[in-house]
This record gives structure tokens, sequence and C-alpha cells, in this order.
């Protein structure tokens, strides 16, 4: 059962599209498995439509029209787009299957640790950083703060920190205000997440302090 | 110019749709445009006033759009403005990526695909229904600086931030008129952590 989801305010957002891609690759991962925000989005749509319907209509010139049915005209009677576009192979979410073609047990993962292992997906145009993470079983990522925002979305697995447990689907945002958050996967199996990060995060340690230079490598070091 | 249509109801424009997707109708598909096309240009020029090219791109985009998606829409899923509002949305942040101002790696529609997996709940269809519903009826009685905040969000694509700093108002009062609203709507109907 899914017991941490996003805010109201970012599933609005979400609806409305105008989140940056590291959150909603974080959303979209996270609805897929809850049913809940699901049909919150569903319900938040229809403010988008029924808004979009009461605008004053825009009148649109005649070529436009002439060149909307050229095109579809040119289309035939079925193009590539004829079917729904088939499930993420494996447990990836649909929103990553083109990030991570080879499934969720097939990443190029980097040693960042001797517990901890990222593969980096993308930089979004903010600067955020959205990577995959797996912290061996039992494995703990060393005490840290953040600078900025930290989506952390379970894939696979489950961790924890002093706030609770975070298993699949389960999704956690982490802020300056948190102070030395200190994640440890649980001892029964790998964990696998999604993770975007707004700004790099820092050590605070006496020697992982000494990692800090190291991190724009990854937000993630032991 | 076309001339706009006279309002045609929403079930009417389901069965354009329907239409187009069985029997690539096109003259169905000319009553969906000229519904439709004049909406969609209004929804860009909110964004971007002025921007008429990129206005009557995405209403191209969108247009095209349906025309090949048309098989795939159910209107036991949703109803035909709720369904054209959500390829115009991710038209929209297709236009941005395209632009460089949304990143490329991934395709909008990769997005909010997953919405797709309950269709065979029958009572989720009903109690979407009664929210389009209650949606219709309720927002054309929100106090304006409810509804106002809800179209920077939904028009103009404004994060809660950036609504904030134009209305010159504190970033918690931007947020409590969103959940006000959505309490009226019937939208928010169980507790919101963080």
């Amino acid at each position: 059962m899914i017991q941490h989801h996003p805010s109201i305010d970012r599933l609005i957002a979400f609806s409305a599209g105008s989140l940056p891609l590291s959150q909603s690759l974080c959303i979209s991962a996270h609805i897929e498995h809850c049913q809940q925000c699901r049909q919150d989005i569903r319900r938040l749509n229809h403010i988008g439509s029924t808004l979009i319907e009461e605008l004053p209509p825009s009148p649109v010139p005649d070529a436009l029209k002439q060149a909307v049915m050229e095109r579809i005209n040119q289309i035939g009677p079925r193009n590539s787009e004829d079917t729904a576009a088939p499930p993420g192979s494996g447990d990836v979410p649909r929103c990553l299957r083109s990030l991570l073609p080879a499934g969720l047990y097939n990443i190029p993962w980097k040693r960042l640790s001797p517990s901890i292992f990222g593969a980096k997906l993308c930089t979004d145009v903010n600067g955020s950083k959205i990577e995959m993470l797996k912290i061996k079983a039992g494995g703990q990522v060393a005490n840290h703060n953040h600078t900025g925002e930290e989506i952390t979305l379970v894939l696979e697995g489950s961790f924890s920190d002093a706030d609770g447990v975070y298993r699949k689907g389960d999704i956690i945002f982490r802020n300056c205000e948190d102070k030395n958050h200190r994640p440890i996967a649980s001892q029964n199996a790998d964990c696998i997440c999604l993770t975007a990060v707004e700004a790099p995060i820092q050590f605070t340690g006496f020697f992982a302090r000494l990692l800090n230079p190291l991190i724009r490598r990854s937000h993630y070091s032991s | 110019m076309s001339a706009v249509n006279a309002i045609i109801d929403v079930k009417e424009l389901q069965q354009l749709i329907e239409l187009v997707a069985r029997d690539r109708d096109q003259q169905a598909f000319s009553q969906l445009f000229e519904h439709y096309a004049p909406l969609i240009r209004a929804y860009s020029l909110a964004r971007e006033p002025g921007a008429y090219l990129v206005a009557d791109e995405l209403v191209q985009e969108v247009l095209v759009k349906l025309w090949n998606k048309a098989h795939l829409y159910n209107s036991a899923k949703a109803n035909a403005n709720t369904w054209i509002f959500t390829l115009a949305r991710n038209c929209r942040i297709d236009y941005l990526r395209r632009n460089g101002r949304y990143a490329t790696e991934v395709d909008p529609e990769d997005l909010y695909d997953s919405l797709e997996d309950d269709s065979a709940d029958p009572f989720e269809a009903t109690q979407q229904k009664k929210t389009a519903q209650k949606v219709r009826e309720g927002l054309k009685q929100l106090p304006v600086e409810q509804s106002q905040v809800l179209a920077k969000v939904y028009l103009e694509g404004k994060t809660q931030q950036e609504t904030a700093g134009e209305l010159n108002l504190p970033l918690g009062t931007v947020k409590s008129r969103v959940r006000l609203a959505l309490q009226k709507l019937e939208i928010l109907i169980r507790g919101y952590g963080q």
C-alpha cells in the first residue's frame, strides 16, 4: 500500500502540464503505481478542459483549416500511431522506457561506494539531475543535507530514514530544511529508486565532507 | 476566417470523434475543427499573447493528433473536451520541448500514459462523469480570485510561485485559494500531505 503521495499542488501542476520534466517523471512513475493519484489527476484534468471551453474562441484563418485538411488527407487510412503504446518492459514505468530501454535489471550501474550504485538518466533544462540509484540490501547512503530539493521514487525494494519506511511506489520530497537525511535500504533486498535532484547535496560527516568536491559526478557517494 | 459555430453539446462532439475513428469521416472532422480550433488557438494565446504563429502551429498539431488518435478515444473513460484538453496540453509540452524550454529526453505522451489504466472500472467512470459535471457548474460560481488562480496555472502554464509573483500575493495565499477552489469543485476529497 502506497503511503507517500505528492501534494495536491504538484498534482495540479502535473495535470496542467507546468511541472519541469524532472518532477513530472517522478510523479508519472508514482501515479503508475497509485490508483488514488490517477483518479485525482483525471478529476483535475476536468478543470483544464472546462477552462478551455469557456475561453473566448479565437477565430482561425481559413488557410489553417486548409492546411490541416491537406495534412490529414496525406495520412491515409491508418498510420503508425495505430495502437496504444505498449506497457513498459518488466517493471520499468512507462515514462522511463525511452531512458531505460534494457529494463530495470540491466542498468549500466556505476559504483559510487561498496553499497551505492548510480546511473545518470538525463539533466533537465533547469539543471536538475535525474538518476537511477541502487542501494544494496542493508546499505546506507552517507549523511547528507540538501541544498535544493531531492525527489525519490521507490521502484524496487524499500528504504527507511529517521521519518519512516518507503516502499515501492512511494514518493519522497526532501529539501534544505531536512537536516542530516540518512536513508538505509532494507536488509532483505536491494532498493532501486528514481531520483531527481535540484542542486548538489552536501555531505556533512568529517570524512564524507571530503567527498563534496566529487559530487559533481553524482549526487550520491558514501 | 472561419465562422465560430453555435455551441455543440459534448455528446455530439463524442459522436463526431467516433465517426472520425470508425469511418475516417472528413465531414465530422471538419465540424470538430470548427469547434475546437478556435478554443485551442485561444489556449495557446493565453500563454503567449500575440504569438499567432505558435498558436496556429499548436492548432495544427492538436487537430492532426485528433485525427490520428481518434480510435483510441473512449467516451466511457473521458468526455470529449477533457480528452482534447489532454491532447492540447501534451502538444504544448512537446512544442516547448522542441524549442529548448523543456527537456527533450521524454515524450510527453509517455508521462501521461498510465492514466489510461483504469478503463475497465465502471464505478470510476461514473465518478468521473459526476466530477466533470460538478466542475462545469462550479467553475462559473467560484469567486474571481479563485478562478483567476486556476486560469493562471492551467491556461497560462504558470507555476504557483509565478502566479503569486504576478498577482503580487504571498505564495500561501495562492495555495489557499487553490485549495478552496478544489473543495468547492469537490475535487479535494482527501487529506494531502507535503
